[in-house]
């Protein structure tokens, strides 16, 4: 049976370097995603995502096991995504709600049609309409997707309500089922 | 905790779809950048001054020096003490042994030195010698046993050694003033001190003899030691040297 994740950071915060590779490994890809969706390119993703293990490590001597892992981890790359936005000037559209889900256009990156299977063409859809998601509703989503969390842990880390939160995600699934159109 | 509302929190075929399409990874390089960085950090939570126990052992450590240093201060003190106590100690008795010196100094009696060395043996021919002496005049047997006890104290004084002694003191400060007296009037009482003490009439008596003998060096150190011994006491011409 596999440490949990809490019991990990707890080894590693008395320096067992093992249970960080540990850690590392099984979190890297969905932290990555995460941050790749919420930038506006991979060379910025790339330097978030260090930037968010360093906050990892530098942290770990005030870690306890009273809040999961995950939730912990995804509260720092939330910050630091805040913190980026704030930097570049983008933090407006960081609280833009464009609720109106009905009159989301998103155009396709692509207007020639692709022989791909379907799979293929809903993935690559769906990836397109999540960037075009406003960054509020985009952060819902990619939260509970990527990272797992509930409603609550997710309200928690924005500093928002429970239904602040659920009204977001309602929108965001609306818009991006708008989006999805056909394929879906 | 969840309840029935949140189970529309977000959509099943959205997500489905969503989950397929999670294939993106870091790159490899950065994988190994955040891997070193993280094994650095607790590297350096190792090293031997960052332990948790050398806080307490430090403290405890520096308690013992304390502790041993004091003690050892305690001991240093004492010993210092010590020393000095017993220098006091020998001062003492060096200035006790001086006092009888003083004594027959200031008293210039040579027989007193002789009163203080036992001579049992010395007495029967003393009183050979001094045949016709006199019973001692009362003043001269009251200074006698005055100086006595005065001297009875000093038991280390023997008369054998106390030229060697005489000048064991001159060594120290203030004790004997003129040595070579001392020495000149024991190397004078040696003879006597195979005699008995001779009182004043026996001896200018054996003065007496000594001059009808003829032996006229030995007349003038009897009569030499005579005046220092009875510097008041008359001596008759008739013992007188002619010259």
């Amino acid at each position: 049976m596999q440490p949990s994740d809490e019991a990990l950071m707890l080894r590693y915060k008395d320096g067992d370097a093992a249970a960080f590779e540990s850690l590392y490994r099984r979190h890297k890809g969905a932290l990555y995603r995460y941050t790749l969706r919420s930038c506006d390119s991979h060379a910025i993703a790339e330097e978030l995502f260090q930037d968010i293990w360093s906050g990892v490590i530098a942290a770990r001597s005030r870690y306890t096991d009273s809040a999961k892992f995950t939730t912990w981890l995804y509260h720092i790359a939330h910050n630091r995504l805040v913190d980026h936005y704030r930097a570049n000037g983008k933090w407006d559209e960081f609280l833009v709600e464009d609720e109106v889900a009905e009159d989301c256009a998103v155009a396709a990156p692509h207007s020639q049609p692709e022989k791909q299977s379907e799979l293929n063409r809903q993935i690559k859809r769906l990836l397109e309409c999540i960037e075009q998601l406003p960054a509020p509703q985009k952060q819902v989503f990619l939260l509970k997707e990527e990272a797992g969390l509930a409603l609550e842990a997710i309200a928690g880390m924005v500093k928002e309500s429970r239904e602040a939160i659920k009204s977001r995600m309602r929108y965001a699934i609306g818009k991006l089922r708008n989006c999805m159109g056909d394929e879906l | 905790m969840n309840d029935q509302h949140d189970h529309d929190f977000g959509d099943d075929k959205l997500s489905a779809i969503y989950q397929q399409s999670c294939v993106e990874e870091p790159p490899m390089k950065l994988d190994s950048a955040i891997l070193a960085e993280g094994r650095k950090a607790v590297a350096k939570k190792g090293k031997w001054w960052r332990a948790s126990w050398i806080t307490p052992m430090a403290t405890v450590s520096v308690a013992v020096l304390a502790v041993a240093i004091g003690m050892l201060n305690k001991s240093m003190v004492n010993e210092h003490e010590v020393i000095m106590e017993k220098k006091a100690q020998d001062a003492m008795i060096m200035e006790d042994s001086a006092e009888p010196v003083r004594e027959m100094k200031s008293l210039g009696n040579i027989e007193s030195m002789r009163q203080s060395a036992p001579a049992p043996k010395a007495a029967p021919e003393a009183s050979g010698m001094a045949a016709p002496a006199p019973a001692p005049a009362p003043a001269q047997l009251m200074e006698q046993e005055a100086v006595a006890p005065a001297i009875a104290p000093a038991p280390a004084m023997k008369r054998k050694a106390a030229p060697a002694e005489k000048m064991e003191l001159r060594s120290r400060e203030g004790m004997v003033a003129e040595p070579q007296q001392f020495i000149e009037e024991m190397d004078l009482a040696k003879p006597q001190a195979k005699d008995e003490v001779l009182k004043p009439e026996a001896w200018l008596e054996k003065i007496r003899e000594l001059k009808a003998a003829g032996k006229d060096e030995e007349v003038a150190r009897e009569l030499e030691l005579f005046r220092k011994a009875y510097p008041d006491y008359e001596i008759p011409k008739a013992y007188l040297p002619i010259n």
